[in-house]
């Protein structure tokens, strides 16, 4: 149901000054929301709302959807350059991210964010343009069992990342999974391990534990250094060349395909999609041993991952009418607010309509690819501040993002709280990866696995009766135990080696 | 003759109206709407459209305040111990407001509060898939007593007003089903149109589109009226149960604000019940209008509250 003229009108639309001018304003405004800590896609295009009242609605909804892209960006330069995400979705950026910038690559690890960022942004579009409708009848065939695979399938990657001592990493997902278990029992309502605070009623954000276990523990550590001197560190603003991106790209083409699908299902989001795409980079990757120590591979994956969840969630936005996160929630109030009501058949009731968010979010992810590395030399310098005074900056921008979070002191605490326990992890070698990891799927593998006990009255065979499940969870095992085989044939051909 | 009366009560009338609406009719200055919703959800949703409402029909400027945290006890809190009492800081409830105290002590209740008005009142109902076997509301009674715990019924989540109803309902039809939580009531609608729960009791707004298009059919109306937008489905007190569902939504006040304050801002909002686009917004979600003053709403809240409160008891 190709319609020329609606392709063309939306077109038109799009490509129109007014339009454009809004869509780079929106991903300007989405790219330093997603640098400051504290402020999400959501909360940004919550701001805009009032300002896109009197704009055409396609015009309203691509600035917004500028923005969420541009977000997805910001989130992970203030991963690579502060040593915590600026977004959730930027989470798994940090691993790679920030060592690359510490080696005095910003310049190139900017840029691999941004190029990788706009290429999974591009691709997740054309991806929705061609399949939305098929795509959505497909997530609607997930229910409890699957969505409990995938996150054990994304728990498995432990493996992958304790590889150094594997009890001291099943302890820390452990912390992680304990800590998920704090706030509200999803399934009595009742409030579970609070210790009588009602700041813990809704649990506790990720963002506030990476906040503390990455940037307050690194900043720790860094101050514990003796005779630190005010000197300008080795930093470079370079860009990637050209044939460091075309290595990249079967990563971001494969990052892309991730995000994209688990975009689409709603529950998960940019954060899983991010540490999925990791993980696989990982497997497939000829150099995994550099991951943690500044890989590019590490940096495009999460990055092409996250922004292509974008286009992922507009699959049940459109086609269904229900949103797959914060953002989306947010974009779906807006279009009802312009009477606008997705679903099926805004498909053929709306044709411009859709056509123009299409061609809005591609040329979107275009206007990101250019201002992106325009801004990229000018957000390296923050390396060039001398290291006490970039620790104190960052001191101070960790309390201000916990603050801007929720408002509430005391997140401020749980924030130092998480910083000195990442501090003593550190110092005691336990890997802090795998308990953020736990802390992303925890709460929707506990939630998956109890409603699908419930829907199968108690019966366990149901994950490995659905095809789609089990499926998933012997990709799972396979997953988790590969790492860890390899990881002793390797060290038993050095043994062997060496007798 | 009609022209006479109505001129004469007009004479009548204007003298004593006008000053009062000239010196006090609230809102003459900025209004912050606080929320415990994130962007885009319930109460976000709601305040936004009330408040786009006032800056058009007022002139003022409105803030939507996101006070997220504790299930509502951060917004709660805020409002009883540090927001400004003059009328231009006002809470967006729901029975979200009741339960959360009820839940765990030491956060303030809707009695530390002033209570200004209920507006309007959320319809809950049942629905299916278009699939589903059931056509009616007694086919699906049918089978559940003769198949129990056949039935797997989703509610957008534990421990909300839509478990206490599916509870009350179960209890007066005299049904055994098994009670599936979500993280809201899209994921529930999303189980539905995967056909993974066989009902979903919740509002018909978040599955607008669908009931619309047919993909989803609505089986039962839970209140007293039958609703303007689907008149074809019956209420359960028509079928004999009594169910009823009261998920209210209303703003509240800090502590110990001028009761003509109170009054005034409630008929303020009371009478934005035409104006767009909150007549859009409320009538988009099958939502009714039931305009409550201070101290009705004060009682409702009452009565409600206990009702809650042995719901709450039995979740332990």
């Amino acid at each position: 149901m190709i319609e020329v003229a609606a392709i063309g009108e939306a077109l038109l639309n799009v490509l129109s000054p007014y339009t454009l001018f809004f869509l780079v304003l929106g991903v300007f405004i989405g790219i330093i929301a997603g640098i400051l800590p504290g402020i999400n896609g959501a909360i940004g295009i919550s701001l805009i709302l009032p300002f896109t009242f009197g704009m055409p609605p396609a015009t309203a909804l691509i600035m917004m959807l500028g923005l969420w892209g541009g977000q997805n960006f910001g989130g992970g330069v203030t991963a690579a350059l502060v040593h915590a995400p600026g977004a959730a979705s930027g989470a798994a950026t940090l691993f790679d991210g920030y060592p690359m910038a510490q080696k005095g690559q910003a310049g190139k690890a900017l840029g691999i964010i941004c190029i990788s960022s706009a290429f999974g942004w591009f691709l997740s579009t054309i991806l929705l343009a061609v399949i939305a409708l098929p795509l959505a009848a497909f997530a609607l065939r997930f229910s409890a069992p699957e969505y409990f695979a995938v996150g054990i399938f994304g728990l498995s990657m432990v493996a992958s990342m304790a590889t150094k001592n594997i009890f001291k990493g099943a302890i820390a997902t452990l912390m992680g999974l304990l800590i998920v278990t704090i706030g509200t029992d999803p399934f009595s309502g009742l409030p579970r391990f609070t210790f009588g605070r009602f700041e813990l009623m809704d649990g506790i954000n990720f963002l506030i534990v990476m906040i503390g276990v990455f940037a307050i523990a690194e900043v720790l550590v860094q101050a514990q250094k003796p005779n630190v001197q005010a000197k300008v560190q080795a930093f470079s603003r370079e860009l990637p060349t050209w044939k460091e991106v075309r290595a990249l790209l079967p990563t971001i083409f494969r990052s892309s395909g991730i995000g994209m699908l688990v975009g689409t299902a709603p529950g998960a989001g940019g954060s899983i999609a991010a540490f999925i795409a990791y993980n696989e980079a990982k497997r497939f990757s000829k150099h995994p041993e550099d991951f943690g120590h500044g890989s590019q591979e590490g940096v495009a994956a999460p990055e092409a991952a996250n922004n292509a969840t974008e286009g992922g969630a507009m699959v049940p936005l459109l086609a269904l009418g229900v949103p797959g996160s914060g953002a989306a929630a947010v974009i779906l109030a807006s279009m009802i607010l312009y009477g606008l009501r997705p679903g099926p058949q805004i498909f053929t009731e709306q044709p411009v309509l859709v056509y123009s968010l299409f061609f809005g979010l591609a040329i979107g992810a275009v206007v990101l690819l250019v201002l992106g590395l325009l801004l990229t030399p000018y957000l390296a310098l923050v390396m060039r501040i001398p290291k006490p005074y970039l620790i104190t900056g960052v001191t101070g921008i960790a309390f201000m993002a916990a603050m801007a979070i929720t408002g509430l002191l005391f997140d401020v605490r749980l924030v130092l709280f998480f910083g000195v326990l990442g501090y003593v992890m550190r110092k005691l070698d336990f890997p802090p990866a795998p308990m953020i990891l736990a802390l992303v799927l925890g709460f929707m593998i506990e939630t998956s696995l109890r409603r699908a006990l419930i829907m199968s009255d108690g019966d366990w065979t149901v994950f490995f009766t659905r095809p789609i499940s089990a499926v998933i969870l012997c990709v799972a095992l396979l997953s988790f135990f590969y790492p860890i085989i390899r990881e002793v044939v390797s060290r038993q051909r050095a043994k062997r080696r060496q007798a | 003759m009609r022209k006479t009366t109505m001129l004469l009560s007009t004479l009548v009338v204007l003298p004593l109206a006008m000053p009062v609406v000239a010196d006090t009719q609230w809102p003459t200055q900025d209004v912050t709407l606080v929320t415990h919703s994130s962007s885009g959800g319930g109460g976000d949703v709601m305040l936004r459209n009330m408040g786009r409402t006032l800056e058009q029909k007022f002139g003022i400027n409105t803030v939507v305040d996101n006070r997220v945290g504790g299930s509502g006890a951060v917004a709660m809190s805020w409002m009883a111990n540090q927001a400004p009492n003059d009328g231009y800081t006002i809470l967006s409830v729901t029975p979200t407001q009741l339960i959360t105290p009820l839940r765990a002590p030491g956060i303030p209740t809707y009695q530390d509060l002033t209570p200004i008005a209920r507006l309007l009142t959320d319809p809950t109902t049942l629905y299916v898939h278009e699939n589903s076997q059931f056509e009616s509301i007694e086919e699906l009674l049918q089978h559940a007593r003769e198949n129990p715990r056949s039935l797997s019924i989703g509610i957008g989540s534990a421990g909300s007003l839509d478990q206490l109803v599916l509870q009350n309902f179960a209890r007066e039809t005299d049904i055994d089903v098994r009670t599936i939580p979500h993280e809201g009531g899209g994921d529930a609608v999303v189980a539905l149109l995967g056909e993974h729960v066989d009902a979903v009791i919740g509002e018909p707004g978040q599955a607008l589109t669908h009931l619309e298009s047919g993909t989803l059919r609505m089986l039962a109306v839970f209140q007293e009226e039958r609703l303007e937008t689907y008149p074809e489905v019956p209420t359960l007190q028509e079928l004999g149960y009594e169910v009823i569902s009261n998920k209210f939504r209303g703003v509240f006040g800090p502590p110990d604000m001028d009761p003509e304050l109170v009054e005034e801002i409630g008929h303020t909002l009371r009478d934005i019940v035409n104006d767009e686009p909150w007549k859009t917004y409320w009538g988009e979600g099958s939502m009714t209008p039931s305009y409550l003053g201070h101290e009705e709403f004060t009682e409702f809240l009452h009565v409600a509250n206990e009702e809650l409160r042995e719901f709450v008891e039995g979740l332990q």
